[in-house]
Order: structure tokens, then sequence, then C-alpha cells
């Protein structure tokens, strides 16, 4: 007997390539024409995994937020996730901001 | 991180991957708030991935970054103003894994590469979004043997707030005023900000 109840998949959906910040192309899973959100997240966006030649790295400038929590995981890579105009190196060798 | 009323930055590589290069590798994650907590004040948490809890079976064939939330008794200590479960599962060919997830929460599944099994027996590979069904209280994930590739995948759900999410760009409101009104907040540089550390 199964203690407790599992989910079924209601519908399994594609991800869809887009373009943000500078040049950064992103693989979307939400939202895209096939679904919006999926309350209470509003968006999913898988960046890479990519190599970048030396000098060509880049990522996303300035741009504001309002009305929600934006959590950026970048596993690989050394980010400044800097605050407007601050920016700050991070000496890590992967950080997560939740 | 919570935007809250608002804020400005950037997310911009580090000077060692600009001068010499390198691998990136991330995710952006969008998490809403309840109408109550749209005008928060803004709020940044960082958090170094080495120091994210992870957890796993003693063999380490099946293998979870617990983000937020809880997984095989390992929990995360990030926090979101909306509860969340966010985790990175790693399952290697002939494994299986049972997750619980609140019966409250909506949840869905997205692979980040290799293939495997997501719910009873639908099949999912890299780039897709499998979205789970309301109520049950687990999500199970497998990668079948014979498999010649880990299967890496992200679970996350989170409780519904059941609001309506009128959004434009950047920001994401109740209502259209409040979306016209976060523009012209944002014009007008009255975007909060958050000190540098």
């Amino acid at each position: 007997m199964q203690a407790v109840k599992s989910r079924e998949v209601l519908r399994v959906i594609d991800s869809e390539r887009v373009m943000e910040g500078a040049g950064m192309m992103v693989r979307r899973s939400f939202p895209t024409p096939a679904i919006d959100d999926i309350d209470p997240f509003l968006l999913l966006d898988h960046l890479g995994p990519m190599q970048f030649a030396p000098g060509w790295a880049t990522g996303f400038p300035d741009h504001p937020h309002r009305g929600f929590e934006p959590s950026p995981i970048f596993s690989k890579g050394l980010w400044s996730t800097g605050i407007r105009r601050a920016t700050r190196a991070l000496s890590g060798p992967a950080t997560c901001s939740g | 991180m919570t935007a809250g009323s608002g804020l400005v930055h950037s997310e911009m590589p580090g000077a060692t991957l600009r001068e010499k290069g390198g691998r990136l590798h991330g995710f952006q994650l969008w998490v809403n708030l309840p109408s109550s907590a749209k005008m928060t004040p803004p709020h940044y948490q960082e958090i170094a991935a080495g120091r994210l809890p992870v957890a796993g079976t003693p063999s380490k064939d099946v293998q979870v970054k617990v983000i937020a939330g809880e997984s095989l008794g390992k929990h995360s200590s990030i926090e979101t103003r909306t509860p969340i479960t966010y985790l990175h599962f790693t399952l290697q060919p002939g494994t299986s894994v049972e997750q619980p997830i609140p019966a409250l929460y909506d949840a869905f599944a997205y692979v980040i590469d290799g293939g495997g099994v997501v719910g009873d027996a639908t099949p999912a590979t890299e780039g897709q979004l499998a979205v789970f069904a309301k109520g049950g209280e687990s999500v199970q994930l497998a990668n079948p043997p014979g498999a010649n590739a880990p299967f890496n995948v992200l679970v996350i759900g989170g409780v519904p707030l059941g609001e309506p999410v009128p959004r434009s760009g950047p920001f994401v409101m109740n209502t259209k005023a409040e979306l016209y009104q976060a523009f012209e907040d944002f014009r007008s540089g009255r975007m909060g900000q958050i000190a540098a550390r």
C-alpha cells in the first residue's frame, strides 16, 4: 500500500528559446504561448550551460523589479549579483541568491 | 531576493569570468508576492552554492541540492516570502525517488539534462517542463535502468496565491493602475535600492 498519494503529470511542455539581458539566450519554461504562470511562480528561465571566450562574458545589466521575488541561481561562473551601480564581485566558485 | 516595492539591480559576470572566460549555467525563478506584500521593502539574501544543503542516499545514486524547502532530511536556509520547495535532483540510471510535496502546493518539474520518468510513467527529456496535477502529497522521479546519463531535474512547488497577475516586463502587480505606477516610479527614480554590503 502506498503511504501517500503521488501526483500525476498533467502536461509536458517544451521550453522556448528567448533572448534576455545583453544578448543572453535562455530556455524559458514559462510563460510561453503554451503556458502562463504556475501560481505562485511567474517565470522559469534556464541559462546555459554556455562557454564564454576570454573577454566575451555578458549578463543582465541594470534593470528594475517590483512585486515579486526574483531568485537567480548561478551554479557556474563568478557572478556579481550587484546592487545598483555598486557591482560587487563574488569570490566563491558559485553563488545562489534567493 | 524580494523586489517588493522596487529595486534596480544587475546580474553581470565577475572579473574572472570576464577576463578568463569560462562556463556559465544558471536558473532564474520568479516567485510572486501576495498583494499584501507587493510593496514590502526590498530584501536581498545571498548564499554560496557550497553552503546549500546536499542530501542523498549513502551510495550517492540519488542526490538533491536543497535550494528551498526540505528533501531527504535536509532543510534550506533560504527564505522566500512565499513559501516554496525548490530542489535539484540528480538520479543515476536505475534509481528513483519519491519527494513529499504539501497537498496545497502547485508543483512542476523541469528537466535540466538527461531524461527520465516523471510522475507515474511520463517520460520527459532535457528542456521539458512537466506540470503536476493538483492534490497528492508527493511526486515521483525515476531514471530508468539502462539509461546512459544522470537525470538532472528541478522540482519546484509553492502555495498558489490565487490572485490576478497583471504583469509587464519586470513588474508584476495586482492591477493595471499599479503597473502604470511602477513604470512611473521607475522613470522618476523612485525605485528603492538595497545598500551595497
